[in-house]
């Protein structure tokens, strides 16, 4: 039951949230729902507690059967691939409703969306059963259209459109991929034990391959399928921007390794090289694209794209190591990310622009947030890879990782981090050098209990900076039995030629 | 002895301790921390100074002959793959711990009298102590990825420093440039100790040079590749040191405040190129195509920087081209397999730069006083003039220093750069002869800014002698900082703490070179000991005649280079205007700093913002173009706003997940 509650608590806070008949203060609200997400955070670190790292199997599993006839049973399991993201999730969600303004309308309904998201990606990562990881997969999708649709910026409806548009066509894609593993390869049943696709013929394993790389592709999202993310980004308000880039975007490459190596471990083998290609493209195409951005929102998005390239770099090699750099990269990004969205958000917040072009001096002690500023370079240099922060040890074990199998595609990677500098830089450069303008002189001050969450995560950033094994740990088991099974799938697999070879 | 060893990780823990309690200080408790200026400089110096004095004792430790000393950790596990910390305290690391700490000591003694009226004097003590242990980390690593680490770190620590007056256009494009320019660097090292990891399967430095020369034995490697991968490390050095292509950004950096350019950009930071060097030498000796290659850019970087810096008016400008010149020496020693010869220079060059930075930095003070604080007008050099008046130490400090650097027997740069010039003859003449023309030409740029800036009368802000066009003259506006109001006649001698470190550091500058003459050469012998560092044997019985042929030719033509200087710019024989008018193109070419910052911008930084318009173009065009057109996103978008603005949020949520619903159930049971 350990895990269970990760996924009905929220649940039933947001519903009873929502259907409560009285009238219920915004600020008991947010307390309210701080506690449960607080309390949510404890509960998952006392199932870290109780899961053995040594072991790369599924820990603490819930089964009940559900509807049978459909081969979807409730199924909960906890590795070292999820659990690392299950507790970003958890402590994520404590940071956003901690640094949501409480919003002028709709309150409760605020709220309960926040948990509801919360809900569906522990579930998500949890499950044990492709139908139910796609049920919780949906589950997550439609709050998040909301927050976008009823909270965000000004063009928030065509934003929140063509987020649903992509993702329930990413959901679809899933749908069908999930279909096919299960009918031909799990005899109906769609839970991961009972699956068996390895002994597919080799080519319906690369096209259901492919069809499940399209569908996360569209969430991780890999160019060019990516253009949702930043009109996404620009109009949601911070913290959803935050949940966004720190925990959803890890939904797809969660997928990617869940599914599709582990299930389809030979077609990977075929088309590694060609995920390689499509992580170099994705890097250098959205550090490119965040080069010339003036909104620093969506710069902070493209750099998104940019180093969820390098977590599907790590991916396709499959080697023991970079696969552990992968899941660390998504951990690492997770929080760089939050907290780059978080400082841009208290920019916001403050000067009432995100545009480069308006925004001067914010570094400066006087009338301007110097702090904001200091923990900027920070999350800048942590997203650039300097080492003694999280970025440069993920980053070197992927690259460490990838070299023998893929050296041209891991040094173009390399050229992705040369190039996240320039940005970063030129970001820095542009709003917080320089003097303040006449319109940015006085700004209001942040107060102490603004920099909560971008000091929890600054701290996280240097503190795994510096002991990267904390991290680490949780995953290596896990992420080695996956490489050696998924090597020896394919060395099996080997004598199975395509039929274009015949 | 031992328990002197398993402390030694203190001297840059201290410095760190002193940088993070400043810096929380700074950050929970700014408005105190700021104002308790001096009692955070002295916080920090102290614990410079026991790491000064930590330092000392592991030299004399190591002079003693003790043996060197590795500790190491696992700092990182993936199943066989380890990443180990830890230090190594040998002879070539006592030595560099000793230069670094006292170095930076005395730039920090100096920085309190600079930096007396900055409002950001605390936050810039913070940096130098971050620095300090960055560096120190540096030169104990006892691994590649442990150099890289803090390779990175003192990267960082340089943009910090350079961009510390970040209200200045200047800095802050300064900053960026040098940033990036190194990741350049930092992109080639880190793919080449990867490339060598993959080879060797190690990343000790020892280790790597065994099994390379295994594998070459063995056939199963290349050496094309060996050599590919080499210098692909050696491209870090090439950034961090300023070498060419890759030196554009030093010049830039002085920016920064000047104490910044005498310990990070003179005497450590871009010295730690170098240093990376010597520490590859296991690996480099099996590769004698990666050590041509090194050999070349050093000569070259040399030649270049000395050219450059005959035409700069800027004094910071003038002395960090010809940093990059003396750095180019270091690199060309290291490339003739002349190790001894180049860290001696390494050495030299860290005091006596040292003390000509921060002779600079005296004589801008006190030009600030008549001028203002502009550094377009501070620090040009055709303002000057007659200092000597009224800086005496500044100038004879500076006189000192430059005579250093000439060459002039018996100050240190004389012995140093002789022995690189030594090793170059042996090796190759050509090498030798690029050496010893950029010697003249150090000595004709060096007394030029030593007349133009302390001999003559004082200019002030009339017209000046130098080889200038007067549109030259157009001083950025920008760039006042406090108010211009004190402006006085003359300038000043500076506060006791901006000149004794000055007099302290021209002890070294004059007597340090005979710890290393041909006849009794003891910073070798030091060095060859039982370290890992092999450098070529003890000259028991010295070749007078070689000895003479290579001192005397390189007298001879510092002299000429001191002569001519004298004749331009103290005797006013040839008009230096009209010279230059003569050999236009020869002087425009030098004085656009053989236009490569031009060239660089427009292929490179304009290049880039090329590609990355045209991926704009493409993504609105056409990927976000196609999505558009389907005209899905109009139709929704109009009912999703409906919707909302009926705010029947909750049944339209409803309705979708229904509709999930229904279609896993619908499918499910077909």
């Amino acid at each position: 039951m350990m895990l269970s509650v990760l996924i009905f608590v929220p649940l039933v806070v947001a519903a009873g949230l929502s259907l409560w008949p009285g009238r219920l203060e915004a600020q008991q609200v947010k307390r309210g729902v701080g506690i449960t997400t607080l309390g949510l955070l404890l509960w998952t670190a006392l199932a870290a507690g109780r899961v053995d790292v040594l072991s790369p199997d599924g820990q603490l599993l819930e089964t009940l059967p559900w509807l049978s006839t459909l081969g979807l049973s409730y199924q909960l399991g906890l590795d070292g691939l999820s659990l690392p993201l299950v507790a970003l999730n958890s402590l994520l969600t404590v940071l956003v409703v901690y640094s949501s303004p409480i919003p002028p309308t709709r309150p409760r309904l605020y709220y309960s969306l926040l948990l509801l998201i919360q809900a569906g990606v522990a579930g998500a990562f949890l499950a044990q059963n492709l139908l139910l990881f796609f049920l919780f997969y949906e589950l997550e999708l439609i709050p998040l259209y909301l927050l976008i649709a009823i909270w965000g910026g000004e063009r928030r409806s065509y934003a929140a459109t063509k987020f649903l548009i992509y993702t329930a066509l990413s959901g679809l894609l899933l749908l069908v991929a999930f279909f096919g593993m299960a009918i031909l390869g799990g005899g109906g049943s769609f839970s991961l034990m009972d699956l068996d696709t390895q002994h597919l013929p080799l080519v319906t394993q690369v096209i259901l391959l492919v069809i499940l790389l399209v569908a996360l592709g569209i969430k991780i999202p890999l160019v060019p399928f990516h253009t949702w993310l930043p009109d996404a980004h620009v109009e949601a308000s911070t913290p959803v921007s935050m949940l966004l880039a720190g925990i959803l975007l890890k939904l797809g490459t969660y997928g990617l390794l869940r599914f599709g190596l582990a299930l389809l471990p030979a077609a990977w083998q075929v088309l590694a090289p060609g995920l390689a290609i499509w992580a170099v493209v994705s890097v250098l195409y959205g550090s490119l694209m965040a080069i010339l951005q003036q909104d620093m929102k969506r710069i902070v998005a493209y750099s998104s794209i940019g180093h969820m390239g390098y977590v599907l770099l790590g991916a396709a090699a499959a080697t023991p190591l970079s696969l552990l750099g992968a899941i660390c990269q998504m951990v690492s990004h997770g929080l760089i990310s939050a907290l780059l969205f978080h400082l841009v958000g208290l920019v916001y917040r403050k000067t009432g622009t995100r545009n480069l072009n308006e925004l001067q001096g914010l570094l400066l002690p006087d009338g301007g947030l110097p702090l904001v500023g200091t923990l900027m370079i920070l999350a800048v240099m942590a997203s650039s890879g300097i080492p003694g922060m999280v970025g440069f040890i993920t980053e070197f074990l992927i690259f460490r990782g990838s070299f023998p199998g893929f050296p041209l595609a891991t040094l173009a990677c390399m050229i992705g981090t040369g190039l996240t500098s320039v940005y970063f830089l030129l970001l820095v450069n542009r709003a917080f050098f320089g003097r303040l303008t006449a319109r940015l002189a006085n700004l209001p001050s942040v107060s102490p209990w603004e920099y909560g969450p971008a000091g929890v995560l600054a701290l996280l950033v240097v503190v795994l900076g510096i002991q990267p094994s904390w991290l680490s740990r949780w995953s290596e088991a896990t992420t080695t039995a996956l490489s050696h099974a998924a090597a020896t799938a394919s060395i099996l697999s080997a004598h199975v030629s395509l039929p274009w070879h015949l | 002895m031992d328990s002197l060893y398993q402390y030694a990780w203190l001297v840059p823990a201290l410095p760190l301790a002193g940088a993070a309690l400043v810096g929380t200080g700074l950050i929970a408790f700014n408005s105190w921390t700021n104002r308790l200026r001096q009692v955070n400089a002295a916080l920090i110096m102290s614990l410079l100074g026991v790491a000064l004095g930590y330092s000392l004792a592991l030299f004399w430790s190591q002079v003693q002959g003790h043996e060197a000393f590795h500790w190491q950790f696992t700092w990182a596990v993936a199943g066989s793959f380890h990443l180990e910390m830890g230090y190594v305290i040998d002879r070539l690391t006592s030595l560099m711990l000793v230069i670094v700490t006292s170095v930076a000591l005395l730039v920090m003694l100096y920085s309190d009298g600079y930096m007396a009226h900055d409002p950001s004097y605390v936050r810039f003590f913070t940096y130098l102590s971050l620095f300090s242990f960055s560096m120190l980390g540096l030169v104990m690593s006892p691994n590649l990825v442990q150099i890289y680490v803090f390779w990175e770190l003192v990267g960082m620590c340089s943009y910090l420093l350079i961009g510390f007056w970040y209200d200045r256009v200047a800095a802050r494009e300064a900053c960026q440039k040098a940033f990036v320019v190194n990741r350049v660097g930092d992109f080639g090292l880190l793919l080449g100790m990867l490339g060598l990891f993959w080879c060797t399967g190690s990343f000790e430095f020892g280790v790597i040079g065994e099994r390379l020369e295994d594998l070459m034995a063995a056939g199963s490697l290349g050496t094309g590749l060996a050599t590919l991968l080499v210098v692909l490390v050696f491209l870090g050095p090439v950034a961090k040191s300023a070498q060419f292509p890759l030196h554009v950004w030093l010049p830039d950096a002085m920016e920064g405040p000047t104490p910044i350019s005498a310990l990070i950009h003179a005497a450590t930071m871009v010295a730690a190129g170098v240093f990376l060097l010597a520490r590859l030498e296991p690996i480099l000796e099996h590769l004698p195509g990666a050590m041509t290659v090194v050999a070349w850019t050093g000569a070259f970087t040399a030649f270049l920087g000395a050219s450059i810096a005959i035409t700069q008016n800027d004094i910071k400008k003038g002395l960090a081209y010809s940093t990059i010149s003396q750095l180019g020496y270091m690199v060309m020693a290291m490339g003739l397999g002349a190790y001894g010869a180049g860290l001696f220079h390494l050495m030299t060059h860290a005091f006596f730069k040292a003390m000509l930075f921060l002779g600079s930095g005296s004589v801008i003070h006190g030009m600030e006083a008549v001028v203002g604080h502009n550094p377009a007008l501070a620090q040009d050099m055709r303002y000057m003039g007659g200092l000597r008046k009224y800086m005496p130490v500044t100038a004879t400090t500076f006189l000192i220093g430059t005579l250093a650097i000439c060459g002039v027997p018996p100050l240190a740069g004389f012995w140093s750069k002789d022995e690189i010039l030594g090793a170059a003859l042996g090796a190759n003449p050509v090498l030798w002869s690029v050496g010893w023309l950029t010697a003249g030409i150090t000595a004709f740029y060096m007394f030029r800014m030593y007349f133009m800036t302390f001999e003559g009368e004082f200019r002030g802000l009339s017209f000046g002698p130098g080889a200038m066009r007067v549109g030259e003259l157009s001083a950025e506006e920008e760039g006042h900082r406090g108010p211009a109001g004190h402006h006085a006649a003359h300038p000043h001698e500076s506060p006791w703490t901006m000149v004794t470190p000055l007099v302290i550091l021209a002890v070294p500058s004059v007597l340090i070179g005979l710890l290393g003459t041909p006849f009794a050469n003891y910073f070798e012998a030091f060095l060859e000991g039982h370290g890992p560092l092999r450098v070529e044997p003890f000259a028991a019985e010295v070749d007078w005649q070689e000895f003479g042929v290579t001192a005397g030719s390189s007298v001879a033509i510092a002299t000429l280079g001191i002569l001519v200087a004298l004749l331009i710019y103290r005797l006013h024989r040839v008009d230096p205007a009209q010279l230059a008018l003569k050999l236009k193109p020869l002087y425009e070419f030098s004085l656009n700093k053989w236009y490569l910052d031009d060239l660089y911008e427009r292929v490179f930084a304009q290049g880039c913002r090329q590609l990355a318009r045209q991926a704009l173009e493409m993504d609105y065009r056409i990927i976000d173009g196609v999505v558009n057109l389907t005209g899905l996103a109009t139709l929704l978008t109009g009912e999703g706003l409906k919707y909302i603005e009926n705010g029947r949020v909750q049944t339209y949520a409803l309705v979708i997940l229904l509709a999930v619903l229904s279609l896993v159930l619908a499918s499910g049971l077909a």
